[in-house]
């Protein structure tokens, strides 16, 4: 017997306990969106009290984390945006072509840039990530974000974004290649993995067979 | 020769490889990518790289909680509205306790929270089947009405939108088109009003203005037939964002509806948050910019007049509700 989904079926309170408990994956998220603490805080505020107000059209039975998540995006999206200079730091990243094509890893290196038994990188560059994360575009960045953080489906993401999904997965695709050539060059700059050429062991990863092979 | 073919395959499955690290494959997918990892040393380190990065990503974000400060930053907005959203409901009854005795117990909409569309038209008298068309003539009907629908009840309902939206409509709404829900709220208003709290006009300044924050005073029609006057057909309060706005009344004999808004101009920005046109009219010896939208298929007139903010929609054509804000 459970009452039809009613706009006010939620109080405040009750719905304020149900955001509280989505409050640290939003800031995680908002953490890695924003480069400042105290933006992040802001921003989940302000995602989290419009949840509250428009609590009425949240679908009881629906994904919360999901629409949550939509406002958080929304108004990151629309009101914290970095200016138009920071995102430039990734020279290329918005070309057609794959702006990481020289950079290529082998499998040795591969291994040797992430922990031996486990599911992680080597700690010395789990911080470069983070930092490189930053510096992504906003809108790679979001989209790796909603991806790897908090683990949203490409279609959750796409809804969130208000992009198609082919768009969601190519920014993803594309926010990755950065983020794996940032951490190939901190590597060999910390001495962990020598600097490679093409052919020396396996054919290169986002290089034509082509230039490959000359 | 072998060999690349092989690697030609390794580089048309890069794609499949992201998706199935974020486990975005199907099954039969999963399979052959599996199948394929079962033989191919790089592939299965592309992937154990990929996931090794994603787990990083993911660890280190959650590594930190929400700070203690978000957390009571939070919790004092939300206790703020949930008082806000109470005292709306409980605390201002509109009519005297007595007029409340009359409300019977059947009256429920707000109990339940929102009214219905359905409900709305019936409680309007708006049924094809309903007799009284007019509130001046159904007044034992109106001070029930206006008992039982409290004011946070109706406020709940226009603030959360519309019931039947879908939830992916959030996001949108609040952000997108919020220069035009205004507009459309108000519009909505006047195409089907909600009952009115208050129907006699020598209450509605005692009544409403506290509420308002700016004098809440019926309006005066200017250049209005003598046969045929705006009469004034009952007021209620409105949420107009999180501000309440009076709603007035009016109707001629011919049937045809005027809605005011009176509101705190200083609070609720009606000219700077809606895409308004901006038509100058002369009254008396003076200039006055009336800013003009449309919504719904009603035109909205808005005028400004010390601090006081009129917002009129009607069965008129636009100019003649210029005409109209001009001279409030
Ligand atoms: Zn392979």
């Amino acid at each position: 017997m459970t009452p039809a989904p009613d706009p006010s079926a939620y109080s405040a309170k009750e719905f304020e306990a149900l955001i509280l408990g989505q409050l640290d994956g939003m800031y995680a998220v908002a953490r890695r969106l924003t480069r400042d603490a105290t933006v992040a805080e802001d921003l989940v505020h302000d995602a989290a009290l419009k949840a509250l107000k428009a609590r009425g059209q949240f679908a009881p039975g629906t994904n919360l984390r999901a629409w949550m998540l939509r406002i958080l995006t929304n108004t990151f999206i629309n009101g914290y945006r970095r200016g138009g200079l920071e995102r430039t730091t990734f020279e290329g990243a918005h070309q057609a072509e794959d702006p990481v094509a020289d950079g290529w890893i082998s499998a040795a290196s591969m291994r040797a840039m992430r922990e031996p038994e486990e599911e992680a990188l080597r700690p010395v560059l789990r911080a470069e990530l983070s930092r490189a994360v930053e510096e992504l575009p906003d809108e790679f960045r979001v989209a790796l974000v909603l991806c790897d953080v908090e683990e949203l489906s490409y279609k959750e993401i796409a809804e969130s974004m208000g992009t198609p999904i082919g768009t969601v997965m190519s920014r993803i695709h594309r926010a990755r290649k950065l983020l794996q050539e940032r951490l190939r060059k901190h590597a060999v700059a910390a001495g962990i993995i020598a600097e490679e050429t093409a052919g020396t062991n396996v054919v290169p990863i986002g290089r034509s067979r082509k230039e490959a092979k000359g | 020769m072998i060999a690349e073919a092989a690697t030609r395959t390794c580089r048309d499955i890069e794609r499949a490889l992201e998706a199935y690290v974020d486990g975005e494959l199907d099954a039969s997918c999963v399979l052959a990518i599996d199948a394929h990892l079962g033989s191919c040393a790089l592939c299965s380190e592309r992937v154990a790289f990929a996931a090794s990065m994603k787990r990083s990503l993911r660890t280190a974000a959650h590594a930190e909680a929400a700070p203690a400060s978000l957390r009571a930053r939070f919790a004092r907005a939300a206790e703020e509205l949930a008082r806000d959203e109470e005292l709306g409901a409980k605390v201002v009854p509109l009519r005297p306790p007595a007029a409340q005795a009359h409300a019977s117990s059947d009256v429920s909409p707000s109990e339940r929270g929102h009214v219905s569309p359905s409900e709305r038209r019936a409680a309007a008298g708006l049924e094809p089947a309903r007799q009284p068309p007019s509130w001046r003539s159904a007044l034992p009907w109106a001070a029930a009405a206006a008992a039982a629908i409290a004011i946070g009840g109706s406020m709940r309902t226009l603030r959360s939108g519309q019931p039947g939206a879908p939830a992916n409509d959030v996001a949108t709404a609040s952000f997108a088109s919020a220069r035009t829900q205004l507009l459309e709220e108000l519009a909505g208003q006047h195409a089907r009003p909600l009952p009115p709290e208050e129907i006699d006009p020598a209450r509605v300044t005692k009544v409403f203005s506290p509420i308002v924050g700016v004098p809440v005073r019926p309006v005066a029609f200017a250049n209005v037939p003598m046969n045929d006057p705006w009469a004034f057909a009952g007021a209620r309060l409105m949420a107009v964002r999180d501000e309440a706005a009076a709603t007035l009344y009016y109707q001629n004999h011919g049937g045809t509806r005027v809605t005011v808004f009176v509101f705190d101009a200083n609070r609720i920005a009606i000219r700077s948050a809606c895409c308004l046109a901006a038509r100058l009219v002369r009254v008396g010896g003076e200039e006055r910019t009336i800013h003009v939208g449309h919504a719904r298929g009603y035109p909205l007139a808005v005028s400004e007049h010390d601090g006081v903010g009129y917002a009129v929609s009607g069965d008129l054509k636009e100019p003649e509700l210029v005409n109209m804000a001009a001279n409030f």
